[in-house]
């Protein structure tokens, strides 16, 4: 049993798009959906607005229902009149702060609600609505290649590939051209802001690369496009699988779910989607064992981001390089002699 | 605890965020023993955490070192154990994998009622997500609206002493039942109140229909009494129920348990208690997790617990490296190393928490990061549990138990006891051991119903003993010898040491062997009965024979960056490299 990385050129896929929060599927089962089709929405609270009407006003708590221009639960405007408390020299009038609703009248004051932001959610995936999930959102079955990153900034994008540098180079500014607008850009490593700047105002879609030092990280809030490292932040230059599919699917639409800032949950995937014409297996949801013939990445130094051939599998613990005992697996890597390797530090491809 | 015990095989998984362990017990030769354990990723492959499945990868394991079949064709665990010899009369569970409990923390003062609740709040898995206090500078808008947005799973209020005056307690209470009509959808969160006992009504009467709520006693009855027991294990159940029960994978692990599975931590803390009774003494336990890290200690009976979320090895490791993090990491590196390169591992170790290091450069680096993430967690459980911090020294223990992966797998055992050493600087006459097979919350889940198993399973050695450490306060002048040490041993005879100031040294004292100490300090140095007070006493070898750290404390590191690599990897060396 070992991390597993799917890097597939061909399978099933099924993608869940979820809502953060309860709202409404706007799509049926069976439905064809595009990447900008909206599968389900939600309005997002944007908080409340406190208004001490009876200090306000100067009168007791109970009499400020007496002074409402509106109605409880009615829509309000911002610098319309909520309240207007007429006096023999002249009127006390108190217009409203926000947009929204007055959700509540009460104790003296008013609670105004905010008019919620509607969040829709967008398919981002060419594919068919496999299953509806009531009131959260849909899974979109489709197949095509399916690439699972290390890491990812939080949003997502979709656009035809684009390949500018090598595995082992960087991307640099002058690859961002008029001909990176709307594409996913795909370079072996990210190690300066210039390119990404460029590249936001080129409207890039989004970049796969590598890795990318972590003093980047505080920077990347401002992109409107996600980021995608396949290996890590230690300056590894992307692995050659990831790299090969890349290339092979240059100037087909790629769809980046980015949705996760680290560790083992929810990994961020790509989908290049590729229809077929016959039924594809799923993968088996089984933990796989790990076999002489698999084909793994070494995720720690010396061999950080290589891959290897598994030789053999150790079961029992096995002293490493450095003392450790640890069960493993001998791996060859790039034709050399075999090598120990901690079975904790294998990600198996597949 | 059950009074007669039900002798028999027992399985005990312990799923933590990266790693499970599971642990087979049974009778040997006439006595409880621990026959094997086995580990796992709690992942187990798969993208999505599945307790279920990691048990059941790291329960193969162990039949394949056991020979023993555990599991159906189904992979359920079977118990009881069949007569043909399959499964195991009981298993249990322990469980620090779930995702923390999020807590809104409501009451009067920050230093008394509010303080307590956090005290009683860190003995689980917990988040601190919003406060709101008396000293609270924002309008009630502002903390109606976080309250909102956090979202927590509880809100706890608390505050005035027993039948005390309960206006503004009555206010905090006002905003909270505003907050909670003003939700829209999502769970209501639970609301447990631990104030004034003249208000209970008031409480519950005005939160009635708007969130189900707890009472329990007062966490501060008067201004100088504090019992969190009541909260302190109510919100032990609510953790399980809120968020053991939502781990995917825990149905099915569930219905294998013979026992209710406990949160990790507690489960150490009762084993920490158990040393601190059989010890007659203080003893600490420090357990460095990947998502986490339990402090806890135990004088005589009385245990002290802190579970500190969002801190160690794994996913948190980035967000805890700020550049006084940062500076204090790479004083500890014999290696030049600079703190973006530092920062730029630290969130690949985040990525893939569960790997190991293969070279000494990041074997190194994981050393110094464990010893920044163990001085500032015992460090800042002792602020919250009022240990007097002069010089940033910790007080005198009897026993420090070690575990987590950092210190008991994937390291040598000098080093293990070099990181201890260096991160918590302990003064005095104590013992160190590992818990070398992650067994301590396996036996803490065992001591509440089988407690004969749990001593004679811990009889049979299962805890890796380095030794004693005799480690003085305080600094001589010149070369002037801060101690001598006569040592009278079983079968290595008498040594008389004269240690030299800064010395780290290794006595050899065969494991287990008896010996005779007679310690000598010097006018002004401590070994933990009064400056310049001597004592004889009775120790005995660890792995490690008997060690003597005369470095002083605090540890002073030498200012200059070569003079003080060379310093790390003498003490390196010293402990056996």
């Amino acid at each position: 049993m070992v991390r597993t990385t799917r890097v597939s050129p061909l399978t099933h896929i099924l993608r869940e798009r979820l809502l953060p929060q309860a709202g409404e599927v706007t799509v049926s089962r069976g439905q064809k959906v595009s990447p900008v089709q909206v599968v389900a929405r939600t309005s997002e609270p944007q908080g409340y607005k406190i208004i001490p009407a009876a200090e306000i006003l100067e009168v007791p708590p109970e009499e400020v229902p007496k002074y409402l221009l509106v109605e409880e639960g009615a829509a309000i405007q911002r610098k319309k009149p909520l309240l207007r408390r007429s006096r023999l020299l002249g009127s006390k009038q108190y217009v409203s702060p926000i947009n929204g609703v007055l959700y509540q009248v009460g104790n003296g004051r008013l609670i105004l609600q905010h008019t919620p932001r509607l969040l829709e959610l967008r398919a981002m995936v060419d594919g068919l609505v496999h299953t509806i999930r009531p009131g959260r959102g849909v899974v979109i079955e489709t197949t095509g290649a399916l690439l699972q990153a290390a890491w990812a900034s939080a949003q997502e994008g979709y656009g035809k590939i684009r390949v500018v540098a090598e595995a082992d180079a960087p991307l640099r500014a002058r690859h961002i051209d008029t001909d990176a607008r709307g594409a996913v850009i795909v370079a072996g490593y990210v190690y300066e802001l210039e390119p990404l700047e460029k590249a936001e105002e080129h409207s890039v879609r989004g970049i796969i690369a590598g890795s990318m030092p972590s003093t980047l990280l505080p920077a990347l809030d401002r992109f409107r496009f996600p980021i995608m490292i396949t290996e890590g932040f230690m300056g590894q230059p992307m692995a050659e699988p990831f790299f090969q599919l890349l290339q092979q699917a240059e100037g087909r639409e790629a769809s980046l779910f980015g949705q996760s800032s680290g560790a083992e949950r929810n990994r961020p995937e790509i989908i290049i989607p590729l229809p077929v014409d016959r039924p594809l297996e799923s993968l088996s949801p089984q933990a796989p064992v790990l076999a002489p013939g698999d084909l793994v990445r070494v995720l720690r130094a010396p061999y950080a981001g290589q891959i290897g051939e598994v030789v053999a599998v150790h079961t029992q613990p096995r002293r490493s390089g450095i003392g450790i005992q640890t069960p493993g697996a001998d791996v060859a890597i790039a034709g050399e002699e075999a090598v120990f390797i901690p079975m904790a530090n294998l990600d198996l491809l597949r | 605890m059950s009074a007669s015990p039900p002798a028999g095989s027992y399985l005990i998984a312990d799923c933590g965020h990266a790693t499970t362990t599971v642990a087979l017990f049974d009778r040997v030769a006439g006595r409880q023993r621990l026959i094997a354990t086995a580990s796992a990723p709690t992942a187990a492959g798969s993208p999505a955490i599945d307790i279920a499945e990691g048990i059941r990868q790291a329960v193969r394991r162990l039949e394949a070192i056991t020979g023993r079949s555990l599991l159906s064709s189904a992979g359920d665990v079977v118990t009881p154990a069949q007569p043909s010899g399959t499964g195991v009369d009981y298993f249990g569970l322990t469980i620090s994998a779930a995702p923390p409990l999020r807590a809104v923390i409501a009451g009067l003062v920050e230093d008394a009622s509010v303080a307590s609740a956090r005290r009683a709040l860190a003995t689980i898995y917990a988040t601190e997500v919003d406060r709101l206090t008396l000293s609270d500078t924002r309008d009630e808008e502002a903390q109606i609206n976080t309250l909102l947005s956090e979202q927590p799973d509880i809100v706890i209020l608390t505050g005035g002493t027993d039948d005390g005056e309960g206006r503004l307690l009555l206010r905090i209470l006002d905003t909270i039942d505003l907050a909670l009509s003003l939700r829209e959808g999502g769970r209501s969160p639970r609301v447990i109140y631990a104030g004034n006992r003249a208000l209970r009504e008031q409480v519950t009467t005005a939160l009635g229909n708007q969130a189900t709520t707890h009472v329990v006693s007062n966490v501060q009855p008067t201004l100088d009494t504090e019992q969190l027991g009541e909260l302190s294990d109510l919100l032990g159940e609510l953790y399980q129920e809120l968020k053991l029960d939502g781990v995917p994978g825990f149905d099915a692990a569930a219905s294998w348990q013979s026992y209710r599975a406990k949160p990790g931590a507690r489960a150490l803390g009762q084993m920490i208690r158990y040393f601190g009774a059989l010890y007659r003494g203080r003893v600490l336990g420090l357990d460095v997790g990947s998502d986490s890290i339990t402090i806890a200690a135990a004088d005589g009976d009385a245990l002290q617990l802190t579970v500190r979320t969002a801190m160690g090895m794994g996913r948190p490791l980035p967000a805890l490296i700020d550049d006084a993090a940062a500076a204090e990491i790479l004083s500890w590196l014999p290696m030049e190393f600079t703190a973006d390169a530092l920062r730029d591992f630290a969130h690949t170790k985040a990525l893939y928490p569960a790997t190991i290091p293969m070279c000494e450069e990041e074997l190194l680096l994981e050393q110094a990061l464990t010893r920044y993430l163990m001085g500032r967690a015992v460090r800042e459980a002792g602020e919250t549990w009022g240990w007097a911090q002069a010089g940033g020294e910790a007080p005198t223990f009897s026993l420090l138990l070690l575990r987590g992966e950092a210190l008991t797998q994937n390291v040598r055992s000098g080093q293990a006891l070099l990181m201890a050493l260096d991160a918590l600087q302990p003064a005095g006459v104590f013992s160190v051991a590992l818990d070398q097979y992650g067994v301590l919350p396996a036996l803490g889940l065992l001591a509440e119903h089988d407690p004969l198993t749990v001593v004679q399973v811990l009889e049979g050695g299962v805890l890796l003993d380095l030794g004693w450490v005799i480690a003085p306060r305080g600094r001589t002048t010149g070369r002037r010898s801060p101690l001598r040490v006569k040592v009278n041993a079983e079968t290595q005879g008498n040594l008389n040491v004269e240690v030299e100031p800064g010395e780290l040294m290794l006595l050899p004292l065969a494991a287990g062997e008896k010996a005779q100490l007679s310690l000598e300090p010097a006018r002004g140095v401590d070994v933990g009965f009064g400056p310049g007070q001597g004592k004889k006493l009775t120790v005995h070898g660890g792995v490690l024979g008997l060690v003597i750290d005369a470095r002083g404390r605090p540890l002073n590191l030498p200012t200059d960056d070569e003079e003080r690599r060379e310093t790390l990897r003498r003490w390196r060396w010293d402990m056996g490299g």
